[in-house]
């Protein structure tokens, strides 16, 4: 289960995710985001809360980054220790801007 | 998400995929042995049915130690392939055909010495028969060494997940007997010694066929005669051997049954009992080919300590196997005139009617025979040995020359036929008895019936399995794996892990392999937990892959491209992929 809490700001959006971001929810955060995405310039993933991450969700991730490379930025902030190990080990923490 | 059902559903389907062609193979023998008698019936005479039948026990002593080696190199194979060891089943392939060579040669120089030198008082005094004999030996003794051979690399080939290859040479040796039988038996008028040279050079064809695989650069087995190891062969012979003194023991009660029969019956029993025995011979294929697949998964699942696996195969042969033998068994009665015409034509004659009750009441010993030879089986290699030498004891010689040497004054050739069907009433009651004495009460589950030590296999708390068909299914068992993980103490870094690599592996199987035909699948997983390590096996009954190919497949405009099994290879502390009888088997240590 996912699940998905949006606060924007004009052309910020932070995204807070909570729970478990894998085959079956990736689609569903997919759709969410992509939706009115154009008007953002900043998008924010709040990891704090996130248990979970397969290669499902790092696929939206890459796929987000390369909107947002388009129109913006995009980072990641507050991810976990494992969360973090995977981004290490995928090379994912060199395509993704990861704080904190 | 259903455990139960869908892995027996799994086997089942497994086990009576694989079953056609070891019917076939098992059909080989039969066929040449049909072939041979309908020839000699019709062709030659009464006088060479009889040869057929003093040959019979010669066959059986040749094929126990045939099935010595195949028996123990097979279970010695299996086992090293559910542990991973593919350098230990070279050994074992390499010295199996030394030793079966060397065998083989023995054999032959024994009948070619018998044959020529008219050694054969011993089988029976009657000089036409003898004679006949004789020249049917040295015939024989031409095809010992593919016969021996020829067997052993079917086995070896259905590791190798060729059976086609198999089924192949069978059908050309079919042909070939067949014709070689027309030219040397019709044509040349060579009688009993065309017979047998017939089916020898068929049996040269298919062992051809069959060695021309491993001449092949795909096949994983080599033969290299260097890489003899004596331990193997040893190990090979101490596996195989109950199975094989079973065999022997059959050996001399043909002998015993032979004797009694010409004592109190006369040559017409002889030549009815081996009419009957040739055909359904025939017949017994299937439970041979039952038999056949089980052993492979039996091994397999003691390889990999399956206790799941290994009673399904005991299950599906009580529930599938058996009703299918049981409708055979009555279609077979009731076709017992038609058959035995195709024999003898006189119904006024003795050997007619004996050969007619033949037909009657020997069938309905096979059903009986499958459960004897499903625990024997399990019981030799799982190291029952007692267990196992009684059988081989009681089944081979004691229960069918002991029940027709009491019956035979009183229902003439009929007690042959019964004590066949008294023996695998007495072998069963044999099995349930060890399992109550080993439990010292009746026993009251498959577990306790098989006697399987309760420290077999993980404990129930130790593992949990699970069958997935869907992605909902697959998130689901990782989640389940993950909590698993969690309430043996496992720490959340692994815990996340396990459950991690049980998605991306399983989810690759439901989102890729399921796509690649149109036929159902399901993918069988296991987590278990022991000594502090997790494990986890994935298993399907997809198209052969190996996920280690896509492993270090990048692109650089695609990021998460493979990105899942990237993945998992880089963390995992060890990977191993098999192709097991058709079945993708990832097994991953955390």
């Amino acid at each position: 289960m996912l699940n998905i809490t949006k606060t924007q700001n004009e052309g910020n959006l932070t995204v807070k995710l909570a729970g478990r971001l894998d085959t079956t929810t990736a689609p569903d955060l997919e759709s969410q985001l992509k939706d009115g995405i154009e008007s953002v310039k900043d998008l924010v993933l709040d990891f704090k809360d996130l248990d979970y991450i397969s290669s499902a969700g790092l696929r939206v991730l890459l796929s987000l980054q390369k909107i947002m490379n388009a129109q913006g930025s995009m980072k990641l902030i507050n991810v976990g220790e494992v969360i973090q190990e995977i981004f290490d080990v995928t090379g994912f923490s060199d395509i993704l801007t990861i704080e904190g | 998400m259903n455990n139960g059902k869908s892995d027996f559903k799994m086997t089942s389907a497994l086990l009576f995929r694989l079953l056609p062609i070891q019917v076939l193979l098992a059909m080989i023998g039969a066929v040449n042995g049909i072939v041979s008698s309908l020839f000699a019936s019709n062709f030659v005479g009464v006088d060479a049915m009889s040869a057929v039948g003093l040959y019979s026990p010669i066959n059986l002593l040749i094929g126990a130690f045939s099935t010595m080696l195949v028996g123990g190199s097979g279970i010695l194979c299996g086992r090293y392939m559910g542990r991973n060891e593919p350098e230990k089943m070279q050994g074992v392939f390499s010295t199996d055909l030394i030793f079966s060579v060397v065998l083989a040669v023995l054999f032959t120089v024994l009948l070619l010495i018998m044959g020529v030198f008219d050694l054969t008082g011993f089988f029976t005094q009657d000089e036409t028969i003898r004679r006949i004999f004789n020249s049917y030996l040295i015939g024989q003794a031409a095809g010992i060494l593919p016969f021996i051979v020829g067997n052993q690399l079917s086995a070896f080939l259905s590791l190798e997940n060729k059976n086609r290859r198999t089924t192949v040479a069978s059908l050309i040796y079919i042909g070939v007997n067949l014709l070689f039988n027309y030219l040397f038996v019709n044509l040349f008028r060579m009688e009993a010694l065309g017979l047998a040279l017939a089916s020898s050079l068929g049996m040269w064809v298919f062992c051809i066929v069959e060695a021309l695989y491993f001449l092949q650069p795909d096949a994983h087995l080599r033969f290299d005669l260097t890489d003899l190891h004596l331990h193997a062969g040893l190990e090979i012979a101490k596996i195989g051997i109950p199975g094989a003194a079973a065999t022997g023991y059959q050996a001399v009660r043909g002998i015993l049954v032979n004797k009694l029969v010409l004592a109190f019956v006369g040559g017409a029993g002889l030549s009815a009992f081996a009419a009957a025995n040739t055909l359904l011979g025939f017949v017994w294929a299937l439970p041979g080919g039952m038999l056949a697949v089980s052993r492979m998964l039996i091994s397999i699942s003691l390889g990999e300590e399956d206790r799941r696996t290994l009673k399904d195969v005991f299950m599906n042969m009580f529930f599938r196997f058996i009703p299918l033998m049981c409708a055979l068994v009555l279609l077979l009665i009731a076709l017992a005139e038609p058959l035995t015409r195709l024999y003898y034509r006189d119904p006024l004659d003795p050997v007619y009617q004996m050969t007619v009750w033949g037909f009657r009441i020997l069938p309905l010993c096979m059903p009986l025979s499958i459960v004897c030879m499903h625990f024997v089986c399990y019981g030799q290699a799982s190291g029952k040995q007692f267990l196992v030498h009684l059988l081989s004891i009681l089944d081979g010689v004691v229960f069918v020359a002991g029940f027709t040497a009491i019956l035979i004054r009183f229902i003439g050739m009929n007690s042959v036929y019964v004590a066949n069907v008294l023996n695998g009433i007495g072998c069963i009651a044999v099995i349930v008895l060890y399992a109550c004495f080993r439990y010292k009460r009746v026993p009251k589950t498959l577990d306790e019936l098989m006697v399987i030590p309760e420290n077999f296999g993980a404990a129930e708390e130790d593992r949990i399995d699970v069958t997935v068909r869907n992605m909902e299914e697959v998130v689901t068992v990782a989640e389940k794996v993950h909590a698993f993980c969690r309430k043996k103490g496992i720490d959340e870094r692994r815990a996340y892990f396990a459950g991690l690599f049980m998605e991306e592996m399983a989810g690759n199987v439901v989102g890729h392999g399921f796509l690649k035909d149109n036929k159902k699948h399901t993918v069988e997983t296991r987590t278990v937990y022991k000594d502090g390590s997790v494990i986890l096996r994935i298993k399907d009954d997809c198209i052969p892959f190996d996920p280690a190919e896509r492993k270090e497949i990048a692109d650089p405009d695609d990021a998460a491209k493979n990105i899942g099994i990237r993945m998992v290879y880089r963390m995992a502390r060890d990977i191993q992929y098999q192709n097991i009888l058709g079945l993708n088997v990832l097994t991953i240590r955390i």
